[in-house]
């Protein structure tokens, strides 16, 4: 890929930061939140497979809550500056955090207590919020010249986007009637959309954009992206297959693709990392690479599974691997990295010195929780597959403290942002 | 490491380099050295980091930002990409007074080692120094060198070229 000048005019396209930072203090807030979940039902993480309740509403707290928050964040800022199409209407992008952050709110209370009409509701009103972001990036990505491998991240990530909303509100609905023949396959098509689908696919899209540019690298050539993406994609659409169609042949077969597609991202990053003109990187990129391994990990994991390989708490350690190995560690990091560069921009020009990223809040407050992330990421990984529920608690607290430190550094740094704003032509 | 095709953004990207060179070594110095433990005056390792900041900021930064906003920021203006060169000759503004500043105490520091009211001040600024320079590079890394990439003609590249040279 070629390294872009993405950059050139980005303070002309740059959102108001109300917009994103509003996406990434929900999506801190839920990261808490969602370790206070596991610590609660900590006891039923390895014996859940589906259904409603605390262990749905907690996965959902991770998946729609912290992940998709920041996707949404991230995607509005990032594409509006990639694309060189600013969002012009800025009160769409408010209307879509107002109408998706109430919504999940409702949706996730409906889930943990197992409120019915609550969480058919909360799943509409979300699944609008989705929708309407869907428009929106497609709106935005539409006839774009170039950076073909990233956009073709975008456009798999949006399709999984939408049949993802419509598998999760079909689910809700079955849980009341009872309609569907196999709930079970439609519950692992739905995870294999969000999880692999729409937010393995985005992250690993932005990587191409975000990696290079943090690590002061040149982007890896196109057509590893290009590769790697229409492994995925296919992949992705061969396991969907044989989940449904009973075929673990073919499911086997698309996650061997699936493992062909991750090692070109992977191999990709790693060109990218080992060129980097700046050799220390800090706390966020060793999330980064722990991130990337803990992907590694997670289809390497898959494939054991279907070879049936996995012990009795398999399922569960594949879920923690996926949520919470790759894509937590992996956007805890970017987020790392991307709130003071953010910050940075919408504090500086007009006349007035540019404000330190460092000055803006305390970075040790990154250091603890990249530990606590780390530390709870393990002992919940442990905790899983002994079946050991103070282990799991125990990684859950760790990673309560690593999130409360993210949200106290988030506070510092919005804090500083609202003092030494820029003034606006 | 990025491809660059032209003369002049090659050896921008090679002065980045050096740049970021120096300034990782300086960090490590202040990793080693905390803001209450001054460097004795004889650490060879730290009177030749002094050297390389002094020719750093007399070289790499001086004749580096004069150039770029003599010779290379109107190129853009007149292409019409006005807001990289306004980002870039603001951060300028706050760059260069702090690296003359690190300098000058690099050159005191030199001959007569650091006092701690010395050592305070040079940490103060070259922490400070580092991430400007880090978050100024990456700006220029990414927009203003794949941009002269993108506009500089084959004679244009000798002629920028040649008028840095003299300037160096």
């Amino acid at each position: 890929m070629k390294s872009t000048n993405f950059l050139s005019g980005a303070n002309s396209r740059l959102l108001p930061p109300s917009i994103p930072f509003r996406f990434f203090m929900a999506a801190m807030i839920f990261y808490l939140l969602f370790w206070a979940a596991l610590l609660y039902n900590a006891e039923d993480i390895t014996s859940y497979m589906m259904g409603s309740g605390p262990m749905l509403g907690t996965i959902h707290m991770a998946t729609l809550g912290v992940l998709t928050m920041t996707v949404i964040g991230a995607s509005l800022q990032l594409l509006s500056v990639a694309t060189r199409r600013a969002f012009k209407a800025f009160w769409i992008c408010r209307l879509l955090s107002w109408i998706y952050i109430p919504g999940f709110v409702l949706l996730a209370y409906g889930m943990f207590t197992g409120w019915y009409m609550g969480m058919l509701a909360g799943a509409c009103i979300t699944g609008a919020g989705l929708l309407f972001f869907f428009g929106l990036i497609i709106h935005n990505i539409r006839g774009v010249q170039g950076m073909a491998a990233i956009m073709q991240h975008c456009w798999a990530a949006m399709l999984s986007l939408l049949a993802l909303v419509a598998l999760g509100i079909m689910l809700i609905f079955d849980m009341e009637h009872g309609f569907m023949g196999d709930h079970l396959a439609v519950v692992t098509s739905h995870f294999i959309l969000a999880v692999f689908g729409f937010m393995s696919l985005l992250a690993m899209g932005f990587s191409y954009i975000l990696v290079p540019m943090f690590a002061l690298a040149p982007a890896p050539p196109e057509k590893i992206g290009r590769l790697s993406i229409a492994c995925n994609a296919l992949a992705i659409i061969i396991m969907l297959v044989g989940v449904n169609m009973y075929l673990p042949w073919v499911t086997l077969a698309g996650a061997v693709l699936a493992m062909g597609g991750v090692g070109l991202y992977l191999f990709g990053m790693m060109g990218v990392y080992r060129a980097r003109m700046r050799k220390r990187l800090g706390v966020p990129f060793l999330l980064i690479r722990i991130g990337w391994f803990m992907l590694l990990l997670t289809v390497l994991w898959g494939g054991a599974g279907l070879l049936n390989l996995w012990p009795d708490t398999g399922h569960s350690l594949f879920a923690v691997l996926a949520i919470i190995g790759w894509l937590l560690t992996f956007l805890t990091g970017i987020l790392q990295r991307i709130i003071p560069f953010l910050s940075s921009m919408h504090t500086s020009g007009s006349g007035g010195i540019p404000m330190l990223a460092s000055s803006m809040a305390d970075e040790r407050y990154l250091l603890v929780n990249a530990a606590g992330h780390l530390g709870g990421l393990f002992l919940v990984a442990l905790g899983v597959l002994l079946d050991w529920t103070v282990i799991i608690q125990g990684g859950a607290v760790l990673g309560l403290i690593g999130a409360g430190a993210l949200l106290l550094y988030m506070l510092m740094v919005v804090r500083h942002m609202i003092k030494n704003q820029p003034e606006r032509p | 490491m990025f491809s660059f095709d032209h003369q002049i953004t090659r050896t921008l990207h090679d002065e980045h380099l050096a740049t970021i060179s120096v300034l990782e070594r300086l960090e490590g110095v202040f990793r080693k050295y905390g803001p209450k433990k001054t460097p004795d005056r004889d650490n060879d390792d730290i009177t030749a980091l002094l050297g390389d900041i002094i020719n750093l900021v007399e070289c790499d930064v001086k004749n580096h930002f004069t150039f770029e906003e003599g010779k290379l920021f109107p190129l853009l203006s007149a292409m019409g990409d006005m807001p990289i060169s306004q980002i870039l000759t603001g951060e300028h503004n706050v760059i260069l007074p702090l690296g003359n500043l690190i300098s000058e105490i690099a050159k005191t520091a030199r001959a007569d080692g650091f006092s701690d009211a010395a050592w305070t001040a040079f940490r103060q600024g070259g922490v400070e120094l580092i991430e400007r320079m880090i978050s100024h590079i990456q700006k220029e890394e990414m927009a203003l060198l794949p941009m002269l990439e993108d506009i500089v003609e084959e004679d244009e590249d000798a002629e920028l070229m040649m008028a840095y040279s003299e300037m160096r």
